[in-house]
């Protein structure tokens, strides 16, 4: 068989126990929250999977699977110790292997890690709550030792019976195993504390009791945290010297990569700020220390860098998780020289870790199918019925998402974009400090109208009558929003003032607070596009909860300005995933931003604001040079009122009109593009 | 009045989509829907001499897959007049000098008192095709011009050179390469890309331009790809992570090696 002509090194196969997976790209174990809230496998979770072994993922380890009651982190795991998921998950791993790739399950006690709250009895070393808990654990005694032991062997034995091909050990970022290891959760004097022989008893009692389970010559390997990043806990050279103990015992196949824990979440799951492949020293040690073959972990997402990894020998295996969940196709398209057509992981953790950790199925924020396969996979589109011709207006994330999926199914398209550039705010939003990952949203997109041939205009500002005069059979407004300032503002010498036939006929609303006409107040987009502020203080309101107010607090911030952000909420940025959440907080204390949580904005000066303390319900006024308030926006939404009252309210006219996205209602980008997506699907 | 030919592309979008095919070693002709960017500026120069001139038509020439009337279609919303494709599938792998053969039968048909090029091929990159097409037509060129302006039976035009500027005057029929230009571009409204949609697209076939298939594509070419290849792999990088003393163990590294 010759070479791969794209990309050799992960085309190649490789042999894992007496597993051969056909190429080098593995789709790491997470927790996804598809397991029904009994721990069967759902059928949305067989379709996850499936649908990465479609992709032509070589390897699938289908994560994060409990071996008994007390180790569950979720009530959405799966329940790897009833025989009842045997049947139920055969169908999963026959489908997976059909399509060519193989299967492990990674089994773990969660330990003293719960999302459940309050959560179920947990299990530790030491009774003591994981820091990021309020919950302290119940102290193993002998005998819980050897059910946890027993357990992981008969669910060892119910994977082997469902038709997966391997068994992964979670001695990783979280669960019980991990915390044995730690000097800083395992306190114990008896024969698994103290030395790390006897902190790693326990996973060799399991690792041992696994591999009389499964079938002879079955690969078994370990996810292996090789750094907490914890305070306290034990760093890389502790990591190398639990691989050589575990590699001495000869349990052991592969490793699998990982590091972090609960306590420090950028690690485990790591957000756009942290640099792509942030963790190769990690792989790279392990592997000069080890002869066993190594999956690499650590937002690896680009295919040049995956194959340079292996190329270099830093690793044997690329393992991949929320690139996959991104776009289930990336094996495919890289090693078919379609690596321009990948949808990239922007490691946002908005939609998969951010979903999950509220025990929600997983979510991709540009990825409509990611957890509902079945319902929105790009591979069940229908072609269209009758070709129709669709004009788009509008070419943010919204418009060019109806454009792709139209295409796709076969309609003439054309898409009219005021601005010289597609993508919107979502343009703006990159320009954000650690977003620039946000704007391969848009040029995803924009790639994939381009290849379809969706007709693009740029500079064109459509009108209704012409819009009409086309005689297109649809017309999708995706005019976008703007910042919910007064009429008159300065903001609109970029952005003309839009709304206003919603709000003269009582269907728009602008926020009362005194003074937002002021020229001292500035939009986020106005910031964004480089407005200068008058130098000194300010202040950005934060009624949003998520980037828009604290990325523009952090940009201000990196121009030179002594921010400070208000909210009424009990925090700011309250609806940030977490990881993203503890770095974003990290950087305000570097950046001196003054974070102001149940502070209300009541009137607005040329110099000064007036606050309200909704803690002691106190007014004051404080000096602030300028204001950046950040309300929920307003749709531009004039164009299709204006085309409601030329075609007539009724739809008899032929002419189907849908506003979408932002110009129907401003919100995130994951909920207008899976809009979108589910409304082009119909058309 | 005047007769303004312009030759233009269509190139595909957005740049780090377009690929080489494996058995030619030449672009992929996958679509071609979009204007090359310096040619939407020599259309804008056009149609500026055109109104200048007090009446005239704008003709626009290309060369490429079907997918190119999208291309030409943007020319026309503009304001060109007149658009002809020459779509053929023995056209596909086509060189300098194969396409300069093409493009100079149709300018031989259409006629035009000036023809305009843009400055290259944003996606090729060659640069050249003007020269070809002129010697092929046996009419004098002005390359590198950045103002033009017409003066009776001629064109007056300003030429950036190494070391200033060169005016010099061509008489009509002549072709002219742009190396920029100063017109502002007009972009199209939506009523303009209504209009041209009634605008005509002439697409022929080699057959109606009277050249045999071996004179183009790669038999009618002659420049040859030898090989296309990867540039190699290089080895690791060392990668200091930020642990408050990178910047001093960056600095010890340079010195180390002379470097600093």
């Amino acid at each position: 068989m010759s070479a791969n002509p794209h990309f050799p090194h992960l085309a190649s196969p490789m042999t894992l126990g007496n597993v051969t997976v056909r190429n080098r790209l593995v789709f790491q174990p997470h927790f996804t929250a598809l397991p029904t809230a009994n721990g069967m496998p759902s059928p949305e979770l067989c379709a996850y999977h499936v649908e990465r072994a479609l992709g032509g993922a070589g390897l699938i380890v289908d994560g994060n699977m409990a071996v008994m009651q007390e180790g569950t982190e979720s009530r959405h795991v799966l329940a790897a110790w009833d025989p009842r998921v045997v049947p139920l998950y055969a169908p999963m791993t026959e489908q997976i292997h059909r399509h060519g790739a193989k299967v492990f399950g990674q089994l773990t006690h969660a330990g003293h890690d719960s999302l459940e709250r309050p959560p179920h009895l947990l299990w530790g070393p030491t009774q003591m709550a994981e820091p990021s808990s309020n919950f302290a654990t119940k102290a193993m005694d002998e005998r819980d030792i050897r059910r946890a032991t027993d357990a992981f062997a008969t669910a060892a034995t119910n994977l082997m019976e469902a038709g997966f091909d391997g068994v992964e050990i979670k001695l990783g970022h979280d669960g019980l195993l991990r915390s044995f290891a730690s000097p800083v959760f395992n306190r114990r004097t008896d024969a698994y504390g103290g030395s790390l022989e006897n902190r790693m008893r326990l996973s060799v009692e399991v690792l041992r009791a696994v591999r009389d389970a499964v079938r002879p010559g079955a690969p078994v390997g370990v996810r292996l945290c090789l750094h907490e990043y914890t305070p306290g806990g034990y760093g890389l050279d502790h990591g190398l010297r639990m691989a050589e103990h575990l590699e001495a015992t000869g349990l052991v196949d592969y490793f699998n990569c990982d590091a972090g824990s609960f306590s420090s979440f950028w690690a485990q799951i790591p957000p756009a700020a942290i640099p792509q492949g942030r963790f190769r020293e990690l792989n790279q040690e392990l592997k000069a220390v080890s002869d066993l073959p190594v999956i690499a972990f650590g937002r690896i997402k680009r295919p040049d860098l995956a194959e340079h990894m292996i190329a270099v020998g830093e690793a044997d295996l690329i393992g991949m998780a929320r690139q996959l969940i991104a776009d289930p196709e990336t094996p495919n398209k890289l090693l078919e020289g379609r690596a321009v057509e990948i949808r990239p992981c922007i490691a946002c953790n908005d939609g998969c870790l951010y979903q999950v950790m509220q025990e929600k199925p997983v979510r991709c924020v540009h990825n409509p199918a990611a957890g509902q396969e079945a319902v929105f996979s790009e591979r069940l589109l229908r072609p269209a019925e009758r070709v129709k011709d669709v004009v788009v207006v509008g070419g943010g994330p919204a418009g060019m998402k109806v454009a792709e999926i139209s295409a796709q199914r076969g309609h003439r398209v054309s898409l009219f974009e005021r601005e010289d550039q597609l993508g919107g705010q979502a343009r703006l939003a990159a320009r954000q400090p650690w977003h620039d990952e946000f704007a391969e949203i848009t040029a995803y997109l924009e790639a994939a109208i381009r290849r379809l041939g969706v007709e693009v205009w740029l500079n064109v500002l459509a009108d209704a009558t012409s819009l009409v005069e086309m005689g297109p059979h649809i017309i999708i407004i995706a005019t976008g929003s703007q910042p919910n300032l007064p009429a008159g503002h300065a903001q609109e010498a970029a952005d003309a003032d839009a709304g206003t036939i919603a709000r003269e006929r009582g269907l728009g609303f602008v926020h009362d607070v005194a003074g937002l006409e002021l020229d001292n107040v500035f939009s986020s987009d106005q910031v964004l596009r480089g407005a200068q502020l008058p130098a000194g203080r300010v202040l950005v309101i934060d009624a949003n909860g998520h980037w828009e107010a604290a990325g523009t607090a952090e940009f201000l911030a990196d121009a030179g300005h002594s921010v400070d952000i208000a909210t009424r909420r009990h925090t700011v940025a309250s609806d940030m995933e977490g990881a993203n959440f503890e770095l974003f907080a990290e950087r305000c204390r570097e950046k001196k931003i003054q974070l102001r949580p149940l502070t209300d904005v009541i009137a607005i000066e040329r110099d000064r604001v007036a606050l309200l303390d909704l803690l002691t319900a106190a007014r004051h006024w404080e000096p602030y040079d300028a204001v950046v308030p950040v309300y929920p926006r307003r749709s531009r939404d004039d164009i299709y009122f204006e085309l409601r009252d030329v075609l007539g309210s009724d739809d008899d006219t032929g002419v189907y009109v849908e506003r979408v996205g932002d110009a129907a209602a401003p919100r995130l980008i994951q909920s207008n593009l899976v809009e979108a997506h589910r409304i082009a699907a119909m058309l | 009045v005047i007769k303004i030919g312009v030759c233009v592309k269509g190139i595909s979008l957005p740049p780090q989509a377009r690929r080489l095919e494996p058995q030619t070693g030449r672009l992929d002709p996958a679509v071609r829907g979009e204007l090359n960017e310096p040619d939407v500026y020599t259309v804008q120069a056009a149609l500026d001499l055109k109104d200048s001139a007090e009446g005239g038509t704008v003709d626009l020439v290309t060369m490429g897959p079907g997918s190119a009337v999208d291309a030409l279609r943007r020319g026309l919303a503009m304001g060109a007049d007149h658009a002809t494709l020459v779509a053929d599938d023995a056209l596909r792998g086509s060189d300098l000098l194969a396409t300069s053969q093409v493009l100079a039968a149709v300018l031989r048909i259409r006629a035009p008192d000036l023809t305009l090029f843009g400055w290259e091929a944003s996606d090729s990159n060659g640069g050249m095709l003007w020269a070809s097409v002129a010697e092929n037509l046996g009419l004098p060129v002005v390359s590198r011009v950045w103002q033009l302006e017409l003066s009776g039976p001629a064109v007056r035009a300003t030429r950036q050179m190494e070391y200033g500027f060169d005016v010099v005057e061509a008489s009509m029929p002549c072709v002219v390469a742009l190396a920029g230009t100063t017109s502002a571009l007009r972009h199209p409204s939506l009523r303009d890309i209504i209009a041209s949609k009634q605008k005509k697209i002439e697409v022929l076939a080699l057959s109606a331009l009277g050249i045999p298939t071996d004179a183009v594509g790669l038999s009618g070419s002659r420049t040859t790809v030898l090989a296309v290849s990867r540039p190699a792999a290089r080895p690791s990088a060392t990668v200091l992570q930020d642990d408050d003393q990178a910047a001093d163990r960056l600095v010890t590294y340079l010195i180390e090696r002379g470097l600093a």
